[in-house]
């Protein structure tokens, strides 16, 4: 039977495993939060869902933002879906594009969270997908922990879960940070219609998603710019990047924000 | 003026990267938090309290777990990884109908106390999970546990709560703190390490 030194090791396992992950998607996070907090405040439903043991994974975060620990926390709407375990009935019936698609898995795959999240996408559903070692499905921001223990992983996603929701009252307290027409997110919560259509293939840095190389027609005040890519136009936060941006420079773009100048 | 009135039309966009760079620190330090916190789990009192799960379960128990809100998640998480390892368990708030039925007929307090009174075998092992530790309705099922002679096991949080005065409960961890979300991240743990010294059915 394990003993006190086994379970030390076990815990220092974990350690590990949290911390290597935290700095590699920490910047996934935050970007993650913001969006996730636009979504909500364009009126946004998150729908968490997972099978078997992240089924109650699922059914925690929606208790998480339903009723807030800390008093004064505004409660957001969330609900997992209960006797629907593929939630197929929920996304067809009670989903709506805006709304927020978060996928808990902690082993390699699972089929009935994976095309959830695939037909979350279609219907342009904010995707979320929490994953364990496997590759998890294309989404708007996805977190894979490279741990072949679940248990382990089951604690990083609670802590990613936890901090999401912590982290999306950030946002809260800079409004000027939710509104679209300012922040340039196009439609986050409505990402097939709202966005320009991918081209490049280029992979987004932060979340594992495509993102596009677009031509700058216009700089904006405030960090923004205008951009253009097969005629479509779209506002960008050009905040992150480090060097001036001026027409006619090439961005990688995604998610309403410039991640890239290209040379 | 109008920049004292409404101080965030003027802070706007321009603070993101600003505010991304905070969240992204704070997130790190919450990991850092719940390092700690895991740290302070009393090794050996798992080692212990596994080994008498163990024997019960062996004997024919089965675990009983149950708690509110989060906690209630926990409890049927720690369920869905005991099952997975082969031994029969339950955990009470998977029943929505009797849980509102006993809620809106008796009280709220007597939830789970009340499911036990028909469930509850002397061989089982309770297992309560409370971030207070004086949740009414927690205090009130592991006092029907104790007198039908199950096992009691508590995972709570700040310094205990009411649990922590319990004379009879057999074994209670307390993740010494008073913020939620990272005591939670430690309760899975420490019901994680539980099952590992408890082990698979053979």
């Amino acid at each position: 039977m394990p003993d006190a030194s086994h379970l030390a090791r076990r815990l220092a396992e974990r350690e590990l495993v949290l911390s290597s992950f935290l700095e590699r998607e920490k910047s996934g996070l935050a970007l993650c939060c913001h969006a996730l907090a636009r979504a909500f405040a364009r009126g946004g439903t998150l729908i968490p869902l997972g099978t078997g043991a992240a089924a109650t994974d699922a059914a925690h975060v929606a208790v998480e933002f339903m009723h807030p620990v800390i008093v004064g926390k505004r409660a957001l709407p969330a609900l997992a879906p209960a006797n629907d375990p593929t939630a197929a009935s929920t996304l067809a019936r009670l989903a709506a594009p805006g709304d927020i698609a978060l996928g808990i898995v902690h082993g390699r795959d699972d089929p009935a969270v994976r095309a959830f999240l695939d037909g979350a996408r279609r219907r342009g559903l904010l995707t979320i997908a929490l994953w364990g070692p496997g590759d998890p499905p294309a989404a708007d921001f996805s977190f894979a922990v490279a741990c072949g223990d679940q248990q382990t992983v089951q604690e990083v996603q609670e802590t990613v879960y936890h901090v999401l929701w912590e982290l999306v009252h950030v946002f809260f307290e800079h409004p000027g940070l939710l509104d679209d027409s300012r922040s340039g997110a196009g439609q986050a919560g409505t990402s097939a219609p709202g966005r320009l259509r991918q081209a490049s293939g280029a992979a987004c840095i932060t979340c594992g998603d495509v993102a596009v190389e677009a031509r700058v027609v216009a700089r904006l005040d405030d960090g923004f710019a205008v951009i253009e890519k097969d005629g479509a136009r779209e506002h960008v936060a050009v905040d992150l990047l480090e060097e001036n941006v001026a027409v006619g420079d090439v961005l990688l773009c995604h998610a309403g924000v410039a991640l890239e100048k290209l040379p | 003026m109008t920049e004292f009135l409404y101080p965030f039309l003027e802070r706007h966009e321009t603070d993101l990267p600003t505010v991304l760079a905070d969240v992204e620190a704070s997130t790190v330090s919450k990991g850092a938090d719940v390092i700690e916190l895991r740290r302070g789990i009393d090794l050996d009192a798992v080692s212990a309290c596994g080994a008498a799960i163990r024997e019960r379960l062996e004997s024919g128990g089965r675990l009983i777990a149950f708690g509110n809100g989060g906690s209630s998640t926990d409890a049927q998480d720690v369920v869905c990884d005991c099952l997975a390892r082969g031994w029969p368990a339950l955990a009470l708030t998977n029943d929505a109908a009797t849980v509102t039925a006993v809620g809106n007929d008796v009280g709220f307090d007597k939830v789970f106390a009340r499911q036990l009174i028909p469930l509850a075998r002397p061989e089982d092992v309770a297992l309560a999970i409370s971030t207070s530790g004086s949740s009414p309705n927690v205090l009130a099922g592991l006092e029907e546990a104790h007198r039908r002679g199950l096992l009691t096991c508590a995972i709570t949080g700040y310094d205990g709560g009411r649990l922590a005065e319990l004379p009879w409960l057999d074994h209670l961890f307390v993740t010494r703190s008073d913020y939620v979300p990272r005591l939670q991240e430690a309760h899975a743990t420490v019901y994680h390490l539980l099952l590992e010294v408890v082990g698979d059915r053979p």
